[in-house]
């Protein structure tokens, strides 16, 4: 699929069609395309709120068994990503619950991310990073409730 | 040594000096964005100088066209940014419609995806609007929802408890099984949320609580 260029918040909404999209292709359920959604539009509002802008592409893994999503920006890189994955946490330390509503988030996009996902890997770029999350098509989830499949 | 000052010109030779000077001083005004000037021409002419200005002159003409046109669309491209940016603002509003039903009741439909950016806006706006309206009883409606992180949840419970604090009631309507198991599994506290099935049973109960409220006032 082409890359997506995330400049913009009506960038994310083509982006989450485009998984959605391509999950529903492949055979990934409603609910599955909807967590993926949830995956882009989480990654996007990362692009655009630490990255200034960055691009996406979305694809379909070797013999359609899975869904591969790469999130580029040009912002900095994590400070620390332990911090930044726990939910209620940036990537310095907790968020103080007095910011929480200035900062248009809850401290928990990357949990999210991880949470709808198999594998989610950060890698350096020149002038920034790229985030690569995949999830399968055949693979339960290792979510909070361990019955729970895709 | 001959230097150009002592070469004497013949007439034909100063013409055409004189025509390349006034071509640069029309070329430099094109230069500077005026497309008006235009090469002199003398009809009777056929020297290759008077085809070589017409020539020029011609190309000057479709660079004023040119630039017309691209002034123009420069306008039409603004205008549409412009109505873009509108159109966004509206998206915005629309996203989130907190709607006052009745005296003091306000509902939240809520369709499409809830992201943690989307739960941050939806807590901010509320509790805005419960404060604003003086509402006393917000019910939000998520049927449109089947899915929502762990964290999102969480967030929308304590957003229930938030808008209890500023002393109205907080509704939840329309929870799917999905999203019913997830809250049980993580255990959260759901003391002060009341829920409904569907939107009607709620409106149905809190329009008429209102009403009696205010027949017996």
């Amino acid at each position: 699929m082409p890359e997506q260029r995330i400049r913009d918040r009506s960038d994310t909404y083509g982006a989450r069609h485009a998984v959605k999209t391509l999950g529903q292709k492949i055979g990934f359920p409603r609910r599955a395309c909807d967590e993926l959604a949830i995956v882009v539009s989480e990654l996007c509002s990362n692009i655009l709120k630490y990255g200034v802008h960055g691009s996406m592409n979305i694809d379909a893994l070797d013999g359609e068994s899975g869904i591969v999503i790469v999130a580029r920006d040009f912002g900095p890189a994590f400070h620390d990503l332990t911090l930044a994955l726990k939910d209620g946490f940036d990537d310095r330390g907790p968020i103080d619950p007095m910011n929480m509503m200035k900062r248009g988030g809850i401290g928990g996009g990357l949990g999210a991310i991880v949470r709808f996902s198999h594998s989610f890997r950060v890698d350096p770029l020149p002038d920034g990073k790229s985030i690569e999350v995949i999830r399968y098509l055949k693979r339960p989830l290792p979510g909070a409730f361990g019955s729970r499949t895709v | 040594m001959d230097s150009v000052k002592n070469i004497e010109l013949t007439e034909v030779e100063q013409r055409i000096l004189e025509s390349v000077a006034d071509a640069l001083l029309v070329l430099a005004n094109v230069g500077f964005g005026d497309y008006a000037s235009r090469l002199p021409i003398d009809p009777n002419d056929n020297s290759p100088l008077t085809s070589l200005f017409a020539g020029i002159n011609e190309m000057i003409s479709a660079l004023s066209a040119e630039e017309e046109r691209s002034r123009s669309y420069q306008r039409e491209l603004e205008e549409k940014l412009a109505t873009i940016e509108q159109q966004k603002v509206a998206i915005q509003e629309l996203s989130t419609p907190i709607m006052e039903v009745w005296d003091g009741v306000l509902c939240v439909p809520v369709v499409g995806l809830m992201d943690t950016a989307r739960s941050s806006e939806m807590t901010s706006a509320l509790l805005r609007a419960v404060v604003e309206n003086g509402a006393r009883c917000a019910i939000i409606d998520i049927t449109g929802i089947d899915v929502m992180d762990t964290r999102t949840v969480d967030h929308f419970i304590r957003m229930a408890k938030a808008i209890r604090l500023l002393g109205a009631e907080c509704v939840l309507t329309g929870i799917s099984p999905h999203i019913a198991q997830t809250v049980v599994h993580m255990g959260l506290d759901l003391t002060n949320v009341v829920t409904h099935r569907s939107l009607r049973d709620a409106l149905q109960q809190y329009v008429s609580r209102g009403i009696a409220t205010s027949t017996a006032a």
